[in-house]
């Protein structure tokens, strides 16, 4: 998603110009799969540099780079979940968050590689990967 | 020894103290596992439990909840750092808010232990996780060693 700044009209001040500069200022990213994954690509080596050696997951996650990774949308989880089988901890949260589903099983809560396949067996019954 | 840059560079006080890389990456274990003795699982209270945290203690990042999930292993809060003959003892470090955002182990030795995120084990002096990242020791916590 990016945004503009919202400029009003400062004379009239109607409602209706005030709805119309806001369908004009606000703009929704949508991104294609071939953009998605460039833009993961480019985010998540960011993300990764600034965060390694954190210890908190809530910390790591509250990165601009990881939100906006987040605020691609759905369309990005294919590329989440390919990366998972690298590195199996780092997208756990945003899967969540994304999909709004949690498949991990309450047994494997914290160990990071069973966390791991629970995603990926989601993801092939829900047609994210081959 | 084993020294490594890329710890260096993120944590600037290893340049100038003694410490030793002793084992590889690793993505399974946080460092307040670690701590705790725990190499299978990542501890982490978050509000929406998707990790390992220590059933009945409150699912916070606060000061008080570690203290209380440690407490669940034997330990208890103490003053001091310094080598106790029988005890393990482990540092939490704070942010600047007070958060816990890591934890350290006490050797033997009277090294520390840490595991640094999703990187590499470490022995260190307690001094060479301090500063931007790791913020202060914010507390020391000790357990009387089992008898064997």
């Amino acid at each position: 998603m990016t945004y503009k700044l919202l400029e009003i009209p400062s004379e009239s001040g109607s409602h209706a110009d005030v709805v119309r500069a806001i369908d004009e200022t606000l703009e929704i990213k949508k991104y294609s799969p071939e953009e998605a994954k460039e833009e993961f690509t480019n985010l998540a080596s960011q993300w990764t540099q600034d965060v390694e050696g954190m210890s908190s997951t809530v910390e790591m996650t509250k990165h601009p780079a990881y939100q906006k990774i987040v605020s691609i949308g759905k369309v990005v989880v294919p590329f989440l979940l390919e990366d998972l089988r690298q590195n199996p901890l780092y997208w756990l949260p945003a899967l969540r968050q994304i999909t709004q589903e949690n498949p991990v099983q309450p047994e494997h809560k914290g160990k990071i590689k069973l966390m791991a396949e629970d995603w990926l067996n989601w993801g092939k019954k829900q047609g994210y990967m081959a | 020894m084993i020294k490594a840059i890329h710890l260096e560079l993120r944590y600037p006080n290893l340049a100038i103290t003694d410490y030793n890389v002793t084992s590889p990456k690793s993505q399974e274990y946080n460092c307040f596992a670690w701590a705790a003795g725990d190499q299978e699982r990542w501890w982490q209270p978050t509000p929406e439990d998707e990790f390992y945290w220590v059933e009945g203690v409150p699912m916070e990042e606060t000061l008080s909840a570690y203290i209380q999930a440690y407490q669940t292993l034997g330990y208890t809060p103490c003053e001091k750092e310094t080598l106790e003959l029988g005890y393990t003892k482990i540092a939490l470090y704070v942010n600047e808010d007070g958060v816990p955002v890591h934890a350290a182990r006490q050797l033997a030795t009277g090294k520390w232990t840490s595991k640094l995120g999703a990187l590499e084990d470490i022995e260190h002096e307690l001094e060479g996780l301090t500063g931007e990242r790791y913020g202060g020791v914010g507390q020391i916590l000790k357990r009387l060693n089992p008898t064997k």
